[in-house]
C-alpha cells in the first residue's frame, strides 16, 4: 500500500466511512501485534494492552494529522511511545509496597548530600557495571541488556548484584566516615 | 535476604513472589533490610533523573540520526532544538546512551519489517470483480500450487541447522570450514548445500577452506560475502552488514543488487546498509576490529606495533634491535598460545634469533648472515 493509498484512506475515514475506519484499525491491529509481539517476545500477556492502547493514541490524533500520507509516521512514533511507555513501568502491576519493581513516585525527597554520595559511588563502578545498572533503570528487561551489550544474560544479572553490592558497601562506609567525624566534633 | 530476590523480582515465579511477601507481613526485620535496599535502587532511579520527557526525546532524537528526520514534524523538530543541550548532557552523563539509541533504532528496524510483511499492495475496494467461474478454477489452482511449495518448503526447512551461540563458539561447517560465534549470534546451514551459509545476526569470524568451486558464500539479511578462501569477521543486523577482510580475497553484494560488487583485500572493510551499495573498502584496524575473537590479527603492521600488543597482553617485555622494529609483518595469533611459541614463530619468520633474558624478557635480534 502506497503512500497515495493511505492518504486516500485516511480521507475517506475524515468524510466519515465506518467500512475505510474497520479496515485502516484492522489492519493497523495485526500489524502492531507483530510489532510488539516481536519486541517484548518475554511478555505476551501484555501485547493485547499495548496494541489497544498504540491504536486509542492513533486513534485520538487521527483527526489532527495534517498530512494523511505521513499515516506510516504516525503510526511508528505511536507504537515507539507506546513501547517505551512499557519500559516506563506503565504496564506494571503495583499489587504491595514490597515490590521492587514498582516504578519509584517521583519527587521523594533525597538530600543533596546523599545525593553526590550516590553519584561518586556510581563513578566508582566500572563503566560496563554502570551502563547495565542505567539500562535497568531505564526498564529494560535484563534479557534485552543482555543483547544490546551482546553479552549473556547471567552476565548481566552478576554485574548488576556486584554493583549494587559494592555501592552499598561505599554508601556505607562514607556515611561511619560522616558520622565518626561528627562524633569527634561534638567532643 | 538474598539480594537477587529484590533485584531479579520480575522474573520470579509466583509462588515466591507470594512467600517473600508473606515473610516481608511477619518479619519486620526482614521487611526493614529489603526497605534498604528498595531505597538504594530508588535513588539510583532518582539520580538518574529519569523523566518520561527525556524517553520521549530520545526516541525522536534517534529517529532523526537514523534517516527518519523525514518523520518529524515541524514541532518535533523544533522540540529536538530546543533541548539540544540537554540531549548533548544526557550523551555525556549517560554510559549507556549508545545503547539506548541502538535499541530504539532497533526497534524502528523491526517496525519497517511488520510494515513490509503486514501491508498488502492494494485495497480491496480497488480490485476488479472477476468471473465466479474464473475465480474457482485460480482459487483451486491456487491451493495445490501452494500445497506443493509448502511440502517442498517444509522438507528444505526440517533439515536446515540453526546455531544461536549462548557464548563465545567455534562452529565446524559440514565442508570443513570454521566459524567462531560471539555470543547470541545466529547462523544457518542446509547440509546439502555447506557452502551457502544464512548469517541472520550477530558477529562472526569464518575461516573458510580453499576450494575452487562451489564458492563459499554467506548471507545476510542485506548482503552476500563470496569468498574461495579467507579468513574475514562479519557483523550484521536485519539492516546493516559489516565486513572485515584479515586474509584472503572476499567480493561483497547487496542483496537486492547483487550486481554492485566490491571486492575486499586483507585489512580492509565494507559495510552494506538495506538498499544501499556496500561502502568503498577501506583500511580498518583489524586487530581492533576483530579483538572480540580472542585472535590477534596483523595485517602489513610493522612490528614494534605487533610487539607493543604481546607486551600488553602477556604482560612479558620483548627487545628488537631498532632496524628489526620497522619491519613490515603480516600474522595471525591463536586466542592462549603460549608467548614463547609466538616469539619463535616470530623469530622464524624475519630470519632472527630469541634470547630469553629471564622469565618475563625476551630479545630478538637479527641472525648475523
Amino acid at each position: 500500500m502506497d503512500e497515495t493509498r493511505w492518504s486516500e484512506l485516511v480521507l475517506r475515514i475524515r468524510a466519515g466511512d465506518r467500512a475505510a475506519e474497520n479496515e485502516l484499525f484492522q489492519h493497523l491491529e495485526r500489524l502492531l501485534r507483530a510489532f510488539f509481539q516481536r519486541r517484548i517476545p518475554y511478555r505476551p500477556e501484555l501485547v493485547d494492552d499495548l496494541v489497544q492502547n498504540t491504536l486509542l493514541r492513533i486513534h485520538q490524533g487521527l483527526p489532527q494529522l495534517r498530512r494523511p500520507d505521513r499515516l506510516k509516521a504516525f503510526v511508528l512514533k505511536a507504537a515507539l511511545f507506546e513501547l517505551h511507555d512499557f519500559y516506563r513501568g506503565r504496564y506494571q502491576p503495583k499489587e504491595t509496597s514490597y515490590d521492587p519493581v514498582e516504578t519509584p513516585v517521583q519527587g521523594d525527597t533525597h538530600t543533596e548530600a546523599a545525593q553526590l554520595d550516590l553519584e561518586k559511588a556510581m563513578k566508582r563502578l566500572s563503566p560496563h557495571a554502570r551502563k547495565i545498572l542505567e539500562l535497568k533503570i531505564y526498564g529494560y528487561p535484563y534479557a534485552e541488556i543482555a543483547r544490546l551489550l551482546q553479552t549473556t544474560e547471567g552476565a548481566v544479572k552478576m554485574q548488576v548484584k556486584r554493583a549494587m553490592e559494592q555501592m552499598r558497601k561505599w554508601l556505607l562506609l562514607w556515611l561511619l566516615g560522616t558520622m565518626y567525624v561528627l562524633l569527634f566534633l561534638q567532643h | 535476604m538474598p539480594l537477587e530476590d529484590l533485584l531479579f523480582w520480575e522474573e520470579l515465579p509466583e509462588d515466591r513472589q507470594r512467600t517473600l511477601r508473606e515473610q516481608l507481613a511477619q518479619d519486620p526485620e526482614f521487611a526493614t533490610r529489603w526497605r534498604a535496599w528498595n531505597r538504594l535502587w530508588n535513588a539510583l532511579y532518582h539520580h538518574l533523573n529519569v523523566r518520561s520527557e527525556d524517553r520521549r526525546l530520545l526516541i525522536l532524537y534517534t529517529l532523526q540520526k537514523t534517516g527518519y528526520r523525514h518523520v518529524l514534524t515541524p514541532e518535533e523538530l523544533e522540540e529536538l532544538r530546543q533541548h539540544e543541550t540537554h540531549l548533548q548532557n544526557l550523551s555525556e552523563q549517560l554510559e549507556a546512551f549508545p545503547q539506548l539509541l541502538a535499541s530504539i533504532q532497533r526497534d524502528i528496524e523491526t517496525f519497517e519489517e511488520v510494515w513490509k510483511l503486514h501491508t498488502p499492495t492494494s485495497l480491496r475496494h480497488t480490485r476488479r470483480r472477476l468471473p465466479v467461474r474464473i475465480w474457482h478454477i485460480a482459487a483451486l489452482s491456487l491451493i495445490v500450487l501452494m500445497g506443493v511449495l509448502m511440502w517442498n518448503y517444509l522438507q528444505y526447512r526440517q533439515d536446515f541447522v540453526e546455531i544461536v551461540a549462548s557464548e563465545r563458539q567455534t562452529v565446524s561447517l559440514p565442508d570443513g570450514s570454521q566459524v567462531i560465534l560471539h555470543p547470541t549470534a545466529r547462523i544457518a546451514y542446509h547440509p546439502e548445500y555447506p557452502r551457502r551459509v544464512r548469517f541472520l545476526e550477530g558477529k562472526a569470524l569464518f575461516e573458510v577452506l580453499t576450494r575452487p568451486q562451489p564458492a563459499f558464500v554467506v548471507q545476510t539479511p542485506v548482503a552476500y560475502v563470496t569468498v574461495t578462501g579467507t579468513t574475514f569477521g562479519v557483523e550484521t543486523s536485519e539492516s546493516a552488514t559489516r565486513v572485515v577482510l584479515a586474509r584472503g580475497r572476499v567480493q561483497v553484494s547487496p542483496r537486492h543488487k547483487p550486481e554492485e560488487t566490491i571486492t575486499l583485500e586483507p585489512g580492509q572493510f565494507t559495510e552494506v546498509v538495506e538498499d544501499q551499495p556496500p561502502t568503498p573498502p577501506r583500511r580498518v584496524d583489524i586487530t581492533r576490529e576483530l579483538a572480540w575473537t580472542g585472535m590477534l590479527f596483523f595485517h602489513q603492521v610493522p612490528l614494534s606495533r605487533l610487539i607493543r600488543t604481546l607486551e600488553d597482553r602477556y604482560g612479558v617485555r620483548i627487545l628488537v634491535d631498532e632496524q628489526l622494529a620497522q619491519e613490515e609483518v603480516t600474522a595471525t595469533l591463536e586466542a592462549e598460545q603460549p608467548i614463547e611459541e609466538i616469539i619463535q614463530a616470530l623469530a622464524l619468520t624475519l630470519g632472527a634469533k630469541v634470547e630469553q633474558l629471564d622469565a618475563r624478557t625476551f630479545r630478538l635480534t637479527r641472525k648475523e648472515s
